[in-house]
């Protein structure tokens, strides 16, 4: 079973925020499987700091029950409803990074990336 | 608005790119998706238990020679964690791969927002545990999508950069550039005119300043010399007007034979141009230019160039404007420009001439439709051009203005990134050889046209993507995924920005009308929340939860938490709202199946009505348990004003559903078809042009007249052969003369650097 790690880079239009989403798929025995998602933001003050600093890594291991809908994602694409979602999610883990809520809420919704397929 | 397009179109573009690296994603999946491969039948997980060891590791990237180009990632293979000789570990496998990761990870891209980065581990050739030393491969496959940037630009801007003469700004961030570059380019030439032409061109490239490029360019032979001195630089733009500019100071000498007669010319040149950002269906973008030279030219047969009112010795003035288009549509790419030039001995002294000129080109791929996986792709390639110019004499003009003929093109504006022809283009007579020789004397003419012909289909190399990649039955599916995934965030993204969702999240968040406004409701949802106590005498752990202490702090946390993540977050601003909306109001394709044990399928609205709801029956299980009277009123009344706003959240999201549901959203979709008609051209030429190398047999075809000229029209075929290293084309030949007149040769070898312009 291959494993795999799937990075997503975006910097913002006025630079000052980077995402990063790597997908990861892990095997763990004989027919078994582990899919992480692994969400950091970034962020520097000013365009021209050279580097972003994270303001905050979220790892979340997608449930069993979502492994469908995770193979699915990569075969069908991200539907409407996982476009919108992503963008809750980044709102979300902005807030955490704010200590506004707690890390469980913002993993949640990460993952509800992939289940609200 | 402007802030929230800027802030979040590259997200869009991130999950536009998204699903390109599920595409790639799958790809890397789909190579090793067999639970079993031929060579390791077993699971993975199982040769680590065996104790096998590593013989070998393998890192394999099929855009590495273009990361090394770049600067980027070498050699990753000697700094993983797991080596040869190494104990097989998935975990040292994991680790390694999150190496590559970072490493690939580390090469920012500068005015880039996205950067995809796939990599896949898995093992090969493994040893049959019953014969021999239990011995595997570990194989690391790298995909990046850095290599649409360095690609896929404009032709206009592509050569120099191929040539390493010139920054590429969209690949790495400033910071990472060095703040002097120095290149040296050896260059030779020949032909039967110059000779074998020897030199050199050394380049600077500066990162910042007024300068970005300053190169002195030299090369002689017994024949001829060419020196070339330039400063200038490039600057691109988000400006639809101005999406390049570039300017460019020059001084160049030359001194070339033309038969019996030399032309020599020095001068001083100023030009700046620019290209307009793409447009339209067909990518069409407008290119424009002017320049100014000022110098001194020198050419024998002065008797023969006062008889054309021509002049041999002289000053030499030219100010030329120039203006071009390109498009691309189904594998053409269609050029055209057009130049004029007003000049004489100096142009203070008045306008000796006026010079015209036209050049269109035109480029058609034709691409087999059984293409074997694996094997080159064999995709035919025909070239035309067509060329023709004139002279208007008010005055005597300059004879190395005049037009000259040969296999050497003599660009109108001095700019290798746009070469429009100066005179007639024939590959099988030397440089300028074709000059009215025969019946004015080598003089040049003054007019011409020309028309070449180049075909080229490869019949040797390596295609780009690796076979066990599509040949995968899974690889179809995967380019799918790509499409409509990237449709999906397109059409989120139009429709945000065409404001299209306005009348669903104005009310959403018009808090001054508190009967409509969630984000109000939200706040009332919230306010007995925040009077409630944070824990309860006498609670009891939630049964689903083994870290759960009390289920009413629980649920209150929860419940608080995801009403203030989203009020404070999607429903902060309209922006916001709108790229979020189906997220919060409506859900997926299971959002039927929502309900209080599945809230990974709700919508976000539902998502906190139904853990609302379970808090209100938490309520009322402890206000009917609890013994004193004031907690037990509160915790009544707080139920039933969280169950109020739940009612009243739910009849307002089904009032919002149905506003959604009467949305037309269809302008956001043509924008989104509108946009993918750029994605899908680079899927498939990735996919079914695009060779790692690639070697082409050439068969070339040129007609050329230049007046006066007695001989009339000459024709010139030939072959040759291209190697391609991706889209970079070399090709060298021999173009016969069809129709040998006095003097002619009986061909020219001909050598040319090209850019086939694949993606767009």
């Amino acid at each position: 079973m291959a494993d795999i790690d799937v990075s997503l880079k975006v910097i913002t239009g006025d630079r000052l925020r980077q995402i990063t989403i790597h997908l990861i798929k892990e095997t763990t025995g004989p027919g078994k499987v582990n899919w992480t998602l692994d969400f950091t933001l970034g962020e520097k003050e000013k365009k021209t700091d050279p580097a972003f600093l994270e303001v905050i890594n979220l790892s979340v291991k997608i449930k069993p029950s979502n492994f469908d809908k995770a193979e699915a994602t990569s075969k069908k694409g991200l539907n409407d409803s996982q476009t919108s979602q992503a963008f809750i999610a980044g709102d979300t883990a902005k807030l955490v990074s704010q200590d506004v809520i707690p890390e469980k809420i913002g993993k949640t919704q990460a993952e509800k990336v992939i289940s609200v397929r | 608005m402007a802030v929230f397009r800027d802030r979040y179109r590259p997200i869009f573009l991130l999950l536009s790119i998204f699903f390109v690296s599920m595409c790639e994603f799958t790809f890397a999946v789909s190579a090793f998706g067999a639970e079993a491969s031929a060579t390791c039948p077993l699971s993975t997980s199982l040769y680590q238990q065996k104790g096998y060891k590593v013989r070998n590791v393998r890192v394999l990237d099929p855009l590495a020679f273009l990361q090394k180009l770049l600067g980027g990632h070498n050699s990753l293979v000697d700094d993983l964690p797991v080596q040869s000789n190494d104990a097989f570990s998935i975990g040292d496998v994991g680790r390694a791969r999150r190496l590559i990761q970072d490493k690939l990870d580390s090469a920012q891209s500068y005015d880039q927002p996205i950067q995809i980065n796939v990599v896949a581990s898995s093992v090969e050739n493994c040893a049959d545990p019953n014969s021999g030393p239990l011995l595997l491969d570990v194989v690391f496959r790298v995909f990046s999508t850095n290599f649409s940037a360095y690609l896929s630009h404009t032709w206009e801007f592509t050569k120099k950069q191929a040539e390493g003469e010139q920054p590429d700004r969209k690949e790495k961030m400033a910071s990472q550039q060095p703040l002097v570059r120095f290149t040296v380019s050896p260059r030779f030439s020949y032909d039967r005119s110059a000779k074998f032409l020897a030199g050199a061109k050394v380049a600077l490239l500066l990162r910042r300043g007024p300068i970005d490029n300053l190169a002195v360019d030299g090369s002689g032979s017994e024949n001829a010399n060419l020196e070339d001195f330039e400063f200038g630089k490039s600057w691109h733009t988000d400006h639809f007007l101005a999406n390049n500019l570039e300017y460019n100071v020059a001084y160049r000498h030359a001194d070339v034979p033309s038969t019996d007669n030399r032309l020599r010319q020095g001068a001083i040149e100023f030009r700046a141009n620019g290209a307009t950002k793409p447009f339209g269906g067909y990518r069409t973008l407008i290119r424009y230019g002017a320049s100014f030279k000022s110098g001194n030219q020198q050419s024998d047969f002065a008797v023969d160039a006062a008889d054309e009112s021509s002049v041999a010795d002289s000053g030499d003035d030219i100010f030329k404007a120039f203006v071009g288009t390109t498009l691309t549509a189904n594998r053409l790419s269609f050029s055209a420009s057009f130049g004029l030039g007003i000049g004489g001995d100096r142009l203070s002294h008045g306008v000796d001439f006026a010079k015209y000129i036209g050049d269109i080109a035109v480029s058609k791929r034709w691409v087999p439709k059984d293409q074997a996986p694996g094997e080159v792709h064999k995709v035919l390639i025909l070239e035309f051009r067509a060329a023709g110019g004139i002279i208007r004499k008010f005055g005597d003009v300059p004879v190395t203005e005049r037009f000259f003929g040969g296999n050497r093109l003599r660009s109108f504006t001095s700019d290798s990134n746009w070469e429009i022809a100066d005179g007639p283009f024939i590959r099988s007579i030397p440089s300028a050889r074709l000059n009215a020789d025969s019946t004015i004397g080598p003089i040049g003419g003054d007019r011409f046209y020309s028309f070449n012909f180049t075909a080229s289909r490869p019949f040797w190399g390596q295609p780009l993507l690796f076979k066990e990649i599509v040949t995968d039955s899974d690889f179809q599916g995967a380019l799918t995924a790509a499409e409509e995934s990237s449709r999906s965030i397109l059409r989120n993204y139009y429709a945000t920005k065409l404001n299209l969702f306005d009348p669903i999240v104005t009310r959403m968040l018009t808090t001054g009308n508190p009967a409509t406004s969630v984000k109000a409701m939200l706040g009332d949802l919230l306010t007995p929340l925040n009077h409630l106590p944070d824990d309860l005498p006498g609670c009891t752990p939630s049964p689903d939860d083994e870290e759960s202490t009390c289920d009413y702090s629980d649920q209150s946390s929860d419940l608080s938490g995801n009403t203030i993540a989203l009020m404070m977050g999607p429903l902060k601003s309209k922006e916001s709202a709108s790229s979020a909306l189906l997220g919060i109001i409506r859900g997926g394709e299971d959002a039927d199946k929502c309900g209080p044990d599945s809230l990974d399928v709700c919508p976000q609205l539902s998502a906190i009505r139904f853990s609302a709801l379970k808090f209100v029956g938490t309520l009322r299980r402890y206000s009917d348990l609890a013994t004193d009277q004031e907690m037990k009123l509160q915790l009544a009344d707080a139920a039933k004003e969280v169950e109020r706003v739940v009612t009243a959240i739910s009849a307002e999201q089904t009032t919002l559903i149905n506003m959604l549901d009467q949305t037309d959203v269809g302008a956001a979709g043509r924008l989104a078809d509108r946009d993918m008609n750029d994605v899908l051209p680079v899927i498939s030429t990735t996919t079914d042009e695009m060779n790692l190398w690639a070697v082409s047999p050439v068969a070339m075809f040129d007609a050329a007249r230049l007046y006066p000229d007695r001989f009339g029209t000459r024709f010139g075929a030939g072959p040759g052969i291209r190697f391609s290293l991706a889209n970079i084309n070399f090709t060298a030949g021999y173009v016969f003369s069809l129709n040998r007149k006095p003097g002619d040769a009986r061909g020219g070898f001909t050598f040319a650097f090209t850019i086939t312009d694949l993606f767009r």
